[in-house]
């Protein structure tokens, strides 16, 4: 499993190096640009995430499945690494974004270790969990130029899941934002965190579980 | 044993496979057939690529499903379409074989790569299929692995390059003299000079298997005409086949032939006749 492990950080290092800058760089625009001042830690943590799930593309490159699972590891052994890899990449981006958010507060003269901003950082942290979660069960489910199209689809589905929502409130009378608001201040701090890390864990287990069923059931 | 397949069947809509075979330790068995004959699906099978529809396969006496992870430390494969991801470097690939196989060889694959010129920090994709092939086989026999699974190592390259993996192939066996090899081609010069023993397929089944040695000095081809194909003795006859002229006849008795029809021309069995006989032609 180290093995595969390695193998996804070596990728990582060749193509995620330039996606890495790109983010960065993106992310002082829009830190310069003041779009919002933790916009900049989303982006680079989420976007960055989404590489955990593009290495499956590099895996298949060229039918490069046979081979791998060819090696001393099992299917069990593939689905644990590429799970064990995810969370380290996640986490990864995580701190660089966040960093990044503290520098730049630090340049514009704002409180550096803001609990509430450092607090929201959690949330990104719990999108990228849920995003990479819903990415990987489908990128080895769907291969090649299908698999190309899960990105869009998932980045649409999840629009269309928010917008959807939004408005069905809004026709029965919600507001929706004021009211996940009043949801949210009542659980408190301790209860949003408790909320986003059973979030991660159910999304990242049920995730997990499902990709070992798809890896365990196909044919190379 | 170091493999063993016993009544393996696995089906792809028209296509059966049907196939038993063995590979004794420190012996290269080779497995020729043409395209589409079941050779690949074999080797996924051994593999674990694919589930058989039924039937054994035993590598090192163990069915495949309770292999450990010591067990498959002891397996490595080439396969021709499918490799290392073509946005690693070797450099890459290094670490990644270091953790992968415990008994890795980085002082005989780097040797072996500085050997045949192969560059270090190109990405894959950017290599030739000779490169790819060695980088592959190397990557294998860097692993001292016991059982070697190669699928058409040799296939896409021109003659100086099959020679120069085949002669790797011969070097390790040599040195290493307890590994086994089963090696696929469809080109049966690389396996004749190879092999200890061969078996061919033909539409998903073995139709023939012979140690190479027998093949090349017993197996014959009578080349006859009417009247002397009616006055053959045809017990030792495996295959005959229509020509032009008459008949063409394999037999694994060559001598008997030699010696009881003297007057008969008799073409020195190879690897290519005796398959083009097995396929194209009839049991007498």
């Amino acid at each position: 499993m180290k093995g595969l492990i390695v193998k996804d950080i070596e990728l990582t290092k060749n193509q995620g190096k330039t996606l890495l800058i790109l983010a960065v760089v993106i992310g002082v625009f829009l830190e310069i640009s003041g779009i919002g001042s933790d916009f900049a830690t989303a982006y680079i943590t989420i976007i960055f995430s989404l590489f955990a799930s593009t290495t499956v593309s590099y895996d298949e490159y060229e039918n490069g499945f046979p081979f791998l699972l060819s090696l001393p590891v099992s299917r069990r052994d593939y689905v644990n690494a590429k799970y064990a890899f995810s969370g380290i990449l996640i986490l990864t981006a995580w701190i660089i974004g966040t960093v990044f958010g503290m520098v730049f507060r630090g340049i514009r003269g704002e409180e550096v270790f803001a609990p509430d901003k450092l607090g929201a950082t959690i949330g990104y942290l719990a999108v990228s969990v849920v995003f990479v979660a819903v990415m990987l069960p489908l990128r080895l489910k769907f291969e090649g130029d299908k698999g190309k199209l899960i990105l869009p689809l998932v980045i649409a589905g999840a629009g269309i899941i928010l917008y959807g929502g939004v408005k069905l409130a809004d026709l029965s009378g919600i507001d929706a934002e004021k009211e996940a608001l009043r949801i949210l201040n009542g659980m408190g701090t301790a209860g949003i965190l408790g909320m986003l890390a059973a979030l991660m864990v159910l999304a990242a287990g049920i995730s997990w579980l499902c990709s070992r069923q798809i890896m365990m059931k196909k044919e190379f | 044993m170091m493999l063993e397949i016993k009544d393996l069947v696995k089906k792809y809509g028209d296509f059966r496979l049907e196939c038993s075979l063995q590979v004794k330790p420190g012996q290269i068995t080779g497995l020729i057939g043409e395209n589409g004959s079941g050779k690949s699906t074999t080797f996924k099978s051994i593999l674990g690529l694919i589930r058989p529809d039924s039937g054994t396969i035993r590598i090192f006496g163990k069915e495949r499903s309770e292999l450990d992870q010591t067990d498959r430390q002891q397996i490595a494969a080439v396969l021709s379409d499918s490799g290392f991801s073509g946005y690693l470097t070797i450099r890459d690939i290094i670490p990644i074989l270091v953790h992968m196989y415990r008994r890795f060889d980085r002082e005989y694959f780097q040797h072996q790569v500085k050997r045949f010129d192969l560059p270090e920090n190109k990405m894959v994709k950017e290599f030739s299929t000779g490169m790819k092939a060695k980088l592959k086989l190397l990557a294998a026999l860097g692993s001292r692995a016991k059982l070697f699974i190669m699928d058409e190592p040799t296939s896409g390259l021109d003659v100086v390059a099959r020679d120069e993996l085949l002669d790797l192939i011969r070097e390790y066996m040599a040195e290493n003299e307890d590994s086994s090899v089963l090696i696929s081609s469809h080109i049966s010069g690389d396996l004749e000079s190879l092999c200890d023993d061969v078996y061919m397929i033909h539409e998903g089944r073995i139709v023939l298997h012979e140690d190479m040695d027998t093949l090349l000095s017993d197996y014959g081809i009578l080349k006859v005409d009417e009247k002397q194909y009616a006055a053959l003795d045809k017990q030792y006859m495996i295959r005959t086949k229509h020509e032009a002229f008459g008949y063409a006849c394999m037999t694994d008795q060559k001598q008997y032939y030699m010696e009881n029809y003297p007057g008969v021309v008799l073409e020195k069995g190879s690897l290519d006749s005796v398959i083009t006989m097995m396929i194209r032609g009839d049991e007498p």
